[in-house]
């Protein structure tokens, strides 16, 4: 392990070393606020559209994206046991997944109606 | 190797190698979200195109590249997260990373949908225009 690692691992050095850090915190906030914008965005159009079902699970899929990001650890990410991003990426897909497959069903509901 | 208390998962991926730089190990996870992003961005474009062709009279094959636009995003993010798995794990043994196999077809089908709807509306502006 190189100095600036073992700097960041004891919590010293509260300085540019943290960067790395924060800058992962940030891109999953990043991430959990455009899976929930997605689906949000995926519901106004299944309500327009006359879908009420397709547009309350989008709207449920909205609010677990939100729950998710505010779930993600912000802090003790330099921490061994804190860097374990397995739980929150099955979660962040699943969210991902769950919005593609609500947009297939959408896209199959317009089709049927033209 | 890898300490006997290490309890983090996939073991897969924590049960071999050494523990790689605090950085590295960061910065490929910053990658697969970045991936993960580029599905959800897809999967917009696909909600879009649905709702254009819900509000407006478009041709069949608009939805048809919603459709794919969508499951291509959810695919995307399975991928990430195993390319995730896959480069942290050279990263652990100190092997070469993968490449990103995926790229050159998100690429191709980028530019193929980007030809495809400027076709698409440089012909419907002929048809106004007539």
């Amino acid at each position: 392990m190189n100095a600036g690692a073992a700097a960041v691992d004891s919590g010293g050095g509260r300085d540019a070393r943290r960067a790395p850090v924060d800058r992962t915190s940030l891109a999953w906030q990043r991430t959990a606020l455009q899976a929930s914008l997605v689906a949000l965005f995926a519901a106004v159009t299944a309500l327009r559209l006359g879908e009420p079902t397709v547009g309350v699970v989008a709207a449920v899929l909205a609010a677990a994206a939100v729950v998710a990001g505010a779930a993600t650890p912000r802090v003790k990410r330099a921490d061994l046991d804190g860097r374990d991003p397995w739980g929150l990426m099955l979660r962040t897909v699943l969210v991902l997944s769950a919005s593609a497959l609500v947009t297939v069903v959408l896209v199959v509901a317009v089709a049927l109606e033209l | 190797m890898t300490a006997p208390t290490d309890r983090r998962r996939p073991r897969s991926v924590y049960g071999v190698g050494d523990e790689p730089e605090v950085q590295a190990s960061l910065a490929n996870e910053r990658t697969a979200l970045s991936w993960i992003r580029t599905g959800l961005t897809l999967i917009a474009g696909g909600v879009a195109l649905a709702t254009l062709s819900g509000f407006g009279d478009l041709p069949l094959v608009v939805l048809v590249i919603a459709g794919l636009a969508a499951l291509g995003g959810g695919a995307l993010g399975v991928w990430a997260i195993v390319a995730w798995a896959r480069t942290e794990r050279a990263l652990r043994l100190r092997e070469p990373i993968p490449d990103p196999s995926v790229l050159p077809w998100v690429v191709a089908g980028v530019v193929a949908a980007g030809i495809f709807v400027a076709g698409f509306a440089a012909f419907e502006a002929i048809e106004l225009a007539r």
